[in-house]
């Protein structure tokens, strides 16, 4: 449309110019044969999706360690706080926690692997 | 027909499959231009690929300022100069086109014993190939994509002025060399 205004308001072309003008759309379109593969939207398809996941688990860890990095801020002030007040209670809590450190851990990678799935689970619905 | 807002909304939401009816519709457009500018088939899907990469990745970006048409056509121009540049080619020749003599850079000689129309046609193919990478796009995105001057200058970057005095120096060209052929335009189609 907008083309066709243009056109409008330029200079009339003459009888030349016209069939000039169509030697070199005629000449252009068959000049290059642009091969595109058939299947290319497809495969650009599954680039995308390989782009959304990556994208999706970089974001996602980010935001995991970002929560678990601030809750253990949060410990380490904590206990910074404990220590510098009593620090006998302090050494035998740190023993304790050491003690049961697996338990912690499992603890740790259960809730981060929950939250992992729970998310990935609600991306798959939200896509159907 | 999916609307152009709708399509940005769904492939920004994660929907591929909408991703995958986008490149279905501009997949010529970007083909074409990056075809034009390169002038080979070699590397060509490497770029129309990369394009349609940025096109995904930097789709929530875009403000809706153009036509969509007119943003992946930007695209596959600016990735397709940079390929050119990172294999050294010159693709600063058309900036200085107006101090040379434009018929100079076509080293092709007249067509003197061309007869029938298909001789004619490959002629001015070949005269399309002896053009600068830009001149070529300029003169593909006007008569093919039938783009209109504010389309191509927003692709090409290049001032309303320079891409008329393109379109008009094509036309003297061709006119040019049927003049020397002492041939009448209108026999030529």
């Amino acid at each position: 449309m907008k083309r066709l205004d243009e056109k409008q308001n330029e200079k009339p072309m003459d009888y030349d110019d016209k069939v000039i003008d169509a030697l070199w759309s005629e000449a252009l379109s068959d000049n290059f044969q642009t091969k595109i593969p058939f299947d290319f939207a497809d495969r650009m398809e599954k680039t995308a999706q390989q782009i959304s996941l990556k994208q999706f688990w970089q974001e996602e860890l980010l935001k995991q360690f970002s929560f678990f990095g601030g809750i253990a801020f949060l410990i380490a002030v904590a206990f910074g706080i404990f220590y510098y007040l009593q620090p006998q209670n302090a050494l035998q809590a740190i023993e304790f926690l050491y003690k049961i450190r697996l338990m912690i851990i499992g603890t740790v990678v259960l809730i981060f692997s929950f939250q992992l799935a729970d998310t990935w689970v609600f991306r798959k619905l939200n896509r159907n | 027909m999916m609307e152009e807002n709708q399509l940005i909304k769904q492939i920004i939401g994660g929907n591929t499959h909408a991703f995958r009816f986008l490149v279905k519709k501009y997949e010529r457009l970007v083909f074409h231009i990056a075809g034009r500018m390169l002038n080979q088939q070699v590397d060509l899907e490497d770029i129309c690929q990369d394009v349609f990469i940025k096109v995904y990745k930097k789709l929530p970006d875009f403000r809706q300022e153009s036509k969509l048409s007119t943003w992946i056509g930007t695209i596959a121009y600016r990735e397709s100069i940079d390929f050119l540049r990172k294999k050294g080619e010159s693709v600063n020749d058309f900036q200085h086109l107006n101090e040379k003599d434009f018929s100079s850079l076509i080293e092709l000689e007249n067509p003197e014993n061309i007869k029938t129309r298909s001789e004619r046609i490959d002629y001015v193919k070949r005269l399309i190939n002896e053009l600068p990478p830009v001149f070529r796009t300029v003169l593909s995105l006007y008569h093919i994509e039938e783009m209109s001057y504010k389309e191509i200058e927003e692709i090409t970057q290049l001032p309303e002025g320079t891409l008329k005095s393109y379109l008009h120096r094509a036309r003297q060209l061709l006119k040019e060399k049927l003049i020397k052929q002492n041939t009448l335009v209108e026999e030529w189609l």
